[in-house]
């Protein structure tokens, strides 16, 4: 037994013997608010401040002392009829179960229209919890909330006493897998019991969902941080639990398999992925498939390598529909063939257009480039390009609205090492080893004679841009990754230009220019 | 991660600051929130300043009363756990004042008040917690429930019981021989 399991032995058996003694306070403090305030009103007419305040704390006393004892008669009427647990029910309908210590329906509550609808005709109170459980599910069944497409039941139990969450959840988990499997359906039951109800009651608030539910998005978001609460708070139970299996999330108890069979399945969704890409499966290496939640769709996430490419695709898994392609030169393939095409695909500019847009924005034929990376995104409802190329060791970085052809953003920066071979070597070498960071270097350094200084930097920004003057310009030194160089940003109209300009040699090492 | 325990604490103090004000505006969500968050603390260093499971329930009451009314004066400065506990350890201090007659008790009628005394879980946790009471000295006892179900830095509950910091260390490792000895003995 080490130091951490004793403590925490010390911390549960003191959290299992604190009292609940809240409703009793409140009630206290309530009726001790209505009579200090007309006792300290009618006083306040005679006496000044200081007494006042000397009273009424000597009022208050009394009066606690008074409600001390009430409290302590009430207890243990309490502590037999008061709710000991929370029993949540999530499919859609969503419906919480206050539940006594001898586990007799308090309160059922129906946490949104669809719990309205099962709960519509129903009186669970004073009866037992297994008798309850088994009417709700029932009629979720009837109603069509739980078939063998969508099958997963969540049960999240909270209540002071952790292990008995933990033993009513399983119970529960138990009787909801009978009743699912005595009317002919396979269900996937998840259970967990609820710690920090406090911190998830007010994200239940905050997205309208149960408590429940907000716990296991919880657990979900902690073991894929790629993931926020925000992203998953629309989805389905059933697709948290898919989600939940794929993500290996611990925390919560299964019984039974959570429904595939409204999904398209990965060996399809491979196949599409493949066809898509034009590429025999048999010839792709490193090929990795799993399922994911993204924009409110359950989703395949595919990788694989072929002919020196990374692709990668996102399919939806219902429709098996490409919701997003993207095939990038292979870093770790020392062939550099060129990012091939691939098939068009459903949005009004085609690939090749979007091609033919970045390049005639820099007034560049294709057979001058090299394409990097080309990427079709279906993201927020909107469809992208992302086309990056390099030309005389500039790498361009276009975005590209998929339906109007427009240039949403873009962004060059020189391939590194660049700057290297450019300046004398003193300097090189000074920048090379300088990593201390921007203080000592714009303390020191900014009035050193080996820079070009802030007003070169700003003309070379504006000669670039095209512009003599701006509505708005700002000029900073910086260290980036050892390099000295001027960040300059300015605006006109409403385009935002970002420049970055080698102090010493004053190339231009990145330019952005965005639209608001 | 390294920092990450470092700011769930700042995070819950926020947290707890919060209700404080909410309390102090007169909501009732936010006091029932207050209690869930810190009660367990609150009556842990009641119990070990007050070795009764009944006076540290009487004195809960009290405590929970008087944050429920001076919420408003309580300034935001970072520390409400130690603004609670003091409350809570200068309520005990009343307590202990009040009954002060019968503090003087031999180790068998000591014996006797414990089996007595008031406690709602289960057995074993009963047990447990009557043998660490007994069993650690009254420091001690503070210092590690402080430490264990208050969450509280050392530096934090040397403040609080006003010591040297040294001091507070070496009390708690006094004062986890005797628990560990009592957990090893259970689970034999």
């Amino acid at each position: 037994m080490n130091e951490q399991e004793i403590l925490s032995r010390l911390k549960k058996s003191i959290e299992r013997n604190t009292p609940d003694l809240v409703d009793s306070i409140l009630a206290k403090c309530e009726k001790e608010n209505r009579s200090v305030i007309e006792m300290s009103e009618t006083r306040e007419i005679r006496e000044t401040g200081q007494k006042t305040k000397k009273k009424r704390g000597k009022l208050i006393g009394g009066l606690a002392a008074a409600c001390l004892l009430l409290a302590v008669g009430i207890t243990g009427y309490q502590q037999l009829f008061s709710v000991a647990s929370v029993v949540g029910i999530d499919v859609n309908p969503s419906i919480e179960l206050s539940v006594s210590k001898n586990l007799k329906v308090r309160n059922a509550e129906a946490l949104n229209s669809d719990a309205e609808t099962i709960l519509s005709d129903m009186d669970l109170k004073g009866v037992d919890l297994d008798v309850a459980v088994n009417a709700i599910v029932g009629s979720m069944v009837k109603n069509g909330y739980v078939d063998e497409v969508k099958n997963s039941v969540l049960v999240s139990v909270e209540g002071k006493d952790s292990a008995r969450n933990a033993s009513i959840q399983e119970q529960v988990s138990s009787e909801i897998d009978a009743i699912l499997k005595g009317l002919n359906v396979s269900g996937a039951v998840i259970g967990q019991t609820i710690i920090n109800e406090k911190e998830l009651q007010k994200k239940a608030d905050e997205y309208g969902i149960s408590v429940g539910k907000a716990a296991l998005i919880q657990k979900i978001v902690n073991t894929d941080v790629s993931k926020t609460f925000d992203s998953l708070a629309g989805a389905s139970i059933n697709e948290l639990n898919l989600l939940a299996e794929a993500k290996e999330t611990t925390g919560v108890e299964k019984v039974g398999n959570v429904s595939k069979s409204g999904y398209i399945g990965e060996e399809r969704a491979l196949e599409i992925a493949f066809a898509d890409a034009g590429v025999d499966q048999s010839k792709a290496s490193r090929t990795r498939i799993h399922l994911d939640y993204d924009d409110g769709l359950v989703v395949y996430e595919i990788e694989f390598v072929s002919g020196g490419v990374e692709y990668e695709y996102e399919i939806a898994a219902a429709d098996g529909r490409v919701l997003e392609r993207k095939r990038e030169k292979d870093d770790d393939v020392a062939a550099s063939s060129a990012v091939s095409s691939g098939n068009g695909n459903s949005s009004a500019i085609s690939e090749e257009r979007a091609k033919e847009i970045a390049l005639d924005h820099q007034g560049l034929s294709a057979s001058q480039v090299e394409f990097t990376k080309i990427k079709y995104d279906y993201d927020d409802g909107r469809a992208q390009y992302d086309i990056d190329f390099i030309y005389d060791n500039v790498e361009y970085e276009y975005e590209i609205d998929a339906e109007t052809g427009k240039i949403t953003d873009y962004d060059r920066e020189r391939v590194d090492d660049g700057w290297f071979f450019s300046g004398d070597q003193n300097n090189g070498a000074g920048r090379n080893n300088d990593t201390d960071g921007k203080n000592t270097a714009s303390g020191t350094q900014q009035g050193n004679s080996a820079y070009i200084g802030e007003e070169r930097a700003q003309q070379i920004a504006f000669a670039d841009a095209g512009i003599t003057s701006a509505d708005f310009a700002e000029v900073e030194f910086d260290y980036d990754d050892g390099i000295a160089e001027y960040s300059v940003e300015f605006r006109i109209g409403n385009l935002e230009y970002e420049y970055e300009i080698d102090a010493v040699t004053g190339a231009i090492l990145k330019s952005e220019a965005e639209r608001d | 991660m390294l920092f990450s325990g470092n700011e769930n604490e700042q995070e819950r103090k926020r947290e707890i600051e919060k209700l404080i004000a909410g309390i102090a505006s007169g909501d009732q969500s936010a006091f029932e929130a207050l209690y869930r968050e810190t009660s367990s603390s609150v009556y842990g260093f009641a119990l070990s300043l007050l070795k009764s499971g009944h006076d540290a329930e009487d004195v809960m009451q009290e405590v929970y009363l008087a944050v429920y009314h001076k919420a408003g004066q309580y300034s935001a400065q970072g520390k409400p756990m130690a603004w609670i506990l003091t409350i809570t350890k200068n309520l005990c201090l009343m307590k202990l004042r009040s009954t002060k007659g019968k503090e003087t008790v031999s180790p068998e009628e000591l014996e006797e008040t414990l089996r007595h005394e008031g406690f709602s879980g289960m057995k074993e946790d009963e047990i447990f917690l009557k043998g660490a009471m007994s069993a650690l000295g009254e420091e001690e006892r503070q210092i590690v429930i402080l430490h264990a179900v208050a969450g509280m830095r050392h530096r934090e509950i040397a403040g609080l019981l006003k010591m040297p910091l040294a001091t507070e260390l070496s009390k708690y490792r006094r004062g986890l021989a005797p628990l560990h000895k009592i957990l090893a003995e259970e689970s034999r």
